[in-house]
């Protein structure tokens, strides 16, 4: 059975289909293929790009560990003029800030926090910056703009216990001592981060620090609690001025061991 | 008929169609049908899934964690759930972050990950990159570079942020003067210690209460559960037979062991090499071989071979020994070489040139040490007694396996085992479940196994238990003596001591609640105790770590907040030896900031490292809240079922 009258009318048929979509069928293709291009070389281009922020945030972090600041300041300096809005140039940032505050200029870290927190190209991240920078305005003694910078801040989300311990600092800073006893206990009831435990928000050290400053403050949980007058006579403290070393420290915890350079998890071949 | 050719066109469109839409199928659906692997998820991060085979190799790690900060290689099974449920944890927080880190646009670029890898000292050969070192490792993790590379990348971006948030943590000077006052406060302190054994003299008990005691304790008192058992075992040493092997047996088992009985020949060589390569052109061979000639002849004449050796060998190493090769057995040397000394006496010089691949050799045998065979007679014994051990072994595992069978098929009863071994069960003496006894008992294995449920409980045979060196045994339950409460009488005294404190703390209680109430009444804190014949402590400043007080008075002292002015604060506070003691608290003063120790620049100053475990440790918490923070916002699905 033939399916077409001859072979000319084949061509002819061909043809025709030709004529009617062959234009349309070609800009799809051209069409298709810009677009196919275009996107690889979009993609090749931010992978540059995030590449070479990536270079450059280590080559700051590299720097600032051998104490070369200035290098540090220069190579980051290309980063936040040309990669502003890499997540590299707000890390950068912090760690700049920390280099300021070692070299006691206050103005510029609080500027270079303000910086990431304005930008807040990593959300998350934004409430460690903030929390760097009242315990900046605290250690000015501008207690007030502490209070206030934590007071808007709405959704603390898993930061509470930071905020919380925070909050108690300032109202230790403004003699608020109820204040500080709330504060202190809402972060003290947090959980220790224990190995790889789940929930825990504190290190174990920085948990005894607000259970110590908590304590100060005088213990809730204490059976019978009375005041009256001295019973004996406070004697002259010998050690007045120069704690003995024995005491130094109490806090002081086993060193733990800088995390070494180990070979990441990896998957054996099934 | 236009109308027709259209139709029929589209048919084959939407063929070329179906068949684009059945090329992928062909291509990756199918293998899914045939993939042997079946995939178990153990958790699901946004979609990512964590699956079973990552996830025991995780395990595994952290299993070798554990034991390298422990330092001895222990079985880990005890802590089994919690070390998958870290695992577990640190994988998803560890999915978190490269998530995160991925989507924020962190990335490792080439040049990075080469220079990380470069600076692995795994991968380290004399300080520089070993390409050998690198396969080496991967091939031990059964690994591809791309698989491994990925790894890294991984683990490089999650090291970004951390270090970025780690390592820029600011400790202002106000959180290091506001550690510095708590950590260094000093309080001035004062105690009353109400101590127990003042009371004891005074306090009896009667026998109602110490049998009403007795009765409400009896678990405390009771004695020790033991059992005794019965079993059979099957040792290999018991079948070693005394049937003699006979000696065709003997003699083949000599032929088929011959290689261990025989000490290879050696032979020691000295040799002069004038080198020449087989390829090279005629002409510089036959040179070459004109030239040994030469050499041999002088040798021929009388000239010694050393000094000849020593300024024309063409062999280095040798030549600077004279030639000498030392001793050397078969197999490292090259055919020709070794035929030719082989055909050797010891201390003929070959009469003419030897030629191998390295060109053309003058060799002298100077000793040698033949091929020597250990006679049969000699080895007799030793084959009789090794045949002997091997029957022995044999029927060792035949017979465990029945032994085996037996114990199994009828747990109720030994009697099968004892008729089909011609055997006879033997008893233990009544033991513990702590007990470290000798013999059978020295094992763990078969004293748990005594106090297992099927055998304590049940009443079946244990296990077949394996006991190493060809010993198996199974036992079963003989005698079983349950733990039951002692006698009064035999604790009486326990009880009466135990009262005793009892009562003395109450009374001391008592008193140091009397105390602190009528100081409270009255504010007149020595008014108070006069009665009682008691007085207060001087006071003392102490620090937190002060050890001239008991420890338990130090830090409740440190946790009763605040005195005013002219008032002190008192508190009862009970210490871990039943004494009780009233604290009182008179003032505080903050700590200051020490001088700055004087240092030389080998010791690190400690303030400046107890500074940087400061930092360290906010470090730590701002991270984990940032890591907590992202497990919040994600949607993590686990699926216990598949790792527990």
């Amino acid at each position: 059975m033939a399916l077409y009258e001859s072979e000319q009318e084949q061509i002819d048929a061909i043809k025709n289909w030709w004529q009617e979509n062959g234009s349309s069928l070609l800009t799809g293709i051209i069409l298709g293929l810009a677009l196919l291009f275009g996107w690889r070389g979009w993609q090749t281009y931010t992978h540059a790009q995030a590449e070479m922020a990536s270079g450059l945030y280590d080559q700051v972090m590299i720097d600032l560990e051998q104490g070369k600041a200035k290098e540090a300041y220069d190579v980051a300096s290309k980063l936040l003029s040309e990669q502003s809005n890499s997540p590299y140039a707000v890390l950068a940032q912090l760690n700049l800030a920390a280099q300021d505050l070692k070299d006691n200029n206050l103005s510029s870290s609080h500027a270079r926090l303000q910086w990431a927190i304005d930008k807040n190209t990593i959300p998350q991240v934004s409430h460690i910056a903030r929390l760097r920078k009242a315990k900046l305005f605290l250690s000015e003694d501008k207690v007030e703009e502490a209070k206030r910078l934590l007071d808007s801040v709405m959704d603390k989300g898993q930061y509470q216990a930071s905020y919380a311990q925070l909050r108690g600092d300032i109202a230790m800073a403004q003699g608020r001592l109820e204040g500080a006893r709330q504060a202190y206990t809402e972060a003290s009831q947090k959980e220790v981060l224990e190995g790889d435990k789940d929930g825990g928000l504190f290190s174990r050290e920085e948990k005894e620090l607000v259970q110590m400053k908590l304590d100060n403050l005088g213990s809730q949980d204490a059976l019978i609690l009375v005041k009256a007058p001295p019973p004996v006579s406070v004697p002259p403290d010998d050690a007045t001025g120069t704690p003995s070393t024995a005491q130094q420290g109490m806090l002081t915890m086993p060193v733990a061991p800088v995390t070494p350079v180990t070979l990441p998890s990896v998957t054996p071949k099934p | 008929m236009l109308q027709n050719i259209h139709d029929r066109a589209q048919g084959i469109f939407a063929w070329i169609i179906v068949l684009l839409i059945a090329v992928p199928f062909a291509l990756w659906g199918v293998h899914e049908y045939f993939d042997p692997v079946r995939k178990v998820v153990v958790a699901d991060v946004n979609g990512k899934e964590i699956l079973d085979r990552e996830f025991r190799y995780g395990v595994q790690q952290q299993r070798n964690q554990i034991r390298a900060m422990l330092k001895q290689d222990i079985d880990l099974s005890f802590m089994e759930k919690e070390i998958k449920e870290r695992t577990l944890t640190r994988m998803i927080e560890e999915e978190v972050l490269v998530q995160i880190s991925f989507n924020t646009g962190l990335r490792i670029g080439d040049a990075l990950l080469a220079r990380r890898i470069n600076e692995f000292p795994a991968f380290q050969d004399n300080g520089v990159f070993s390409q050998t070192s690198y396969q080496r490792f991967l091939d031990s993790q059964g690994m591809t570079p791309p698989d491994f590379e990925m790894q890294i990348r991984r683990s490089l971006l999650t090291d970004q942020f951390r270090e970025g948030v780690l390592r820029s943590t600011l400790l202002t000077k106000h959180d290091q003067q506001m550690r510095t006052r708590l950590e260094e406060q000093r309080r001035a302190v004062s105690y009353l210690l109400l101590a127990t054994s003042q009371f004891k003299d005074t306090i009896t008990s009667t026998d109602a209460e110490i049998e009403g005691y007795y009765n409400n304790h009896k678990k405390d008192y009771m004695t020790t559960e033991k059992v005794s058992v019965e079993y059979v075992e099957l040792i290999g040493k018991d079948l070693v037979s005394n049937e003699k092997i006979d000696e065709e047996t003997l003699k083949k088992s000599y032929q088929d062991h011959l290689a261990s009985f025989t000490t290879p020949a050696e032979w020691h060589v000295r040799h002069l090499l004038v080198a020449v390569d087989q390829t090279s052109p005629a002409d510089k061979i036959t040179a070459a071989k004109t030239k040994a000639q030469d050499l041999l002849a002088k040798i021929k004449a009388g000239q010694p071979f050393e000094e000849i050796a020593k300024q024309s060998s063409d062999d280095p190493e040798s030549a600077k020994k004279g030639g000498d090769l030392g001793w050397f057995g078969p197999g490292l040397m090259v055919k020709p070489f070794e035929d030719a000394i082989k055909t050797m006496k010891a201390g003929e010089l070959r009469g003419e040139l030897l030629q191998s691949q390295y060109g053309f050799h003058i060799i002298q045998l100077l000793e040698a040490k033949p091929e020597k065979i250990r006679p049969f007679e000699e080895v007799r014994d030793q084959l009789q007694q090794d045949l002997i051990k091997e029957k022995a072994e044999a029927a060792f595992y035949e017979q465990q396996e029945q032994f085996s069978n037996l114990a199994f098929e009828n747990s109720n009863s030994l009697e099968p085992i004892e008729k089909a071994f011609n055997m006879k069960r033997k008893t233990t003496e009544l033991f513990d479940r702590n007990t470290v006894g000798k013999d059978l008992l020295a094992n763990r294995k078969v004293v748990e196994a005594a106090f297992s449920d099927p055998v304590l409980k049940e009443g079946f045979n244990s296990e077949v238990m394996d006991l190493g060196d060809q010993h198996v045994v199974v036992l079963r339950l003989k005698d079983h003596e349950e733990a039951v409460p002692k006698p009064l009488a035999e604790v009486k005294d326990q009880i009466v001591s135990t009262l005793t404190t009892q009562k003395a703390k109450e009374k001391a209680l008592a008193l140091g609640k009397t105390l602190l109430d009528e100081i409270k009444q009255k504010g007149d804190p020595q008014a108070a105790v006069t009665p009682y014949k008691l007085t207060w402590q001087p006071a003392k400043w102490i620090g937190r770590k002060e050890t001239a007080i008991p420890f338990n008075i130090v830090r409740e002292a440190f946790k009763m907040g605040q005195p005013a002015e002219k008032n002190a604060l008192y508190q009862g506070v009970e210490l871990p030896n039943g004494d009780y003691a009233v604290v009182a608290v008179l003032a505080v003063k903050e700590g200051v900031e020490s001088s700055p120790a004087v240092t030389d620049s080998k010791t690190p100053d400690p303030k400046q490292q107890e500074q940087m475990y400061q930092q360290r440790a906010l470090g730590e918490t701002e991270f984990q809240q940032f890591v907590q923070q992202l497990k919040s916002e994600a949607e993590i699905k686990t699926y216990p079922q598949n790792i527990f």
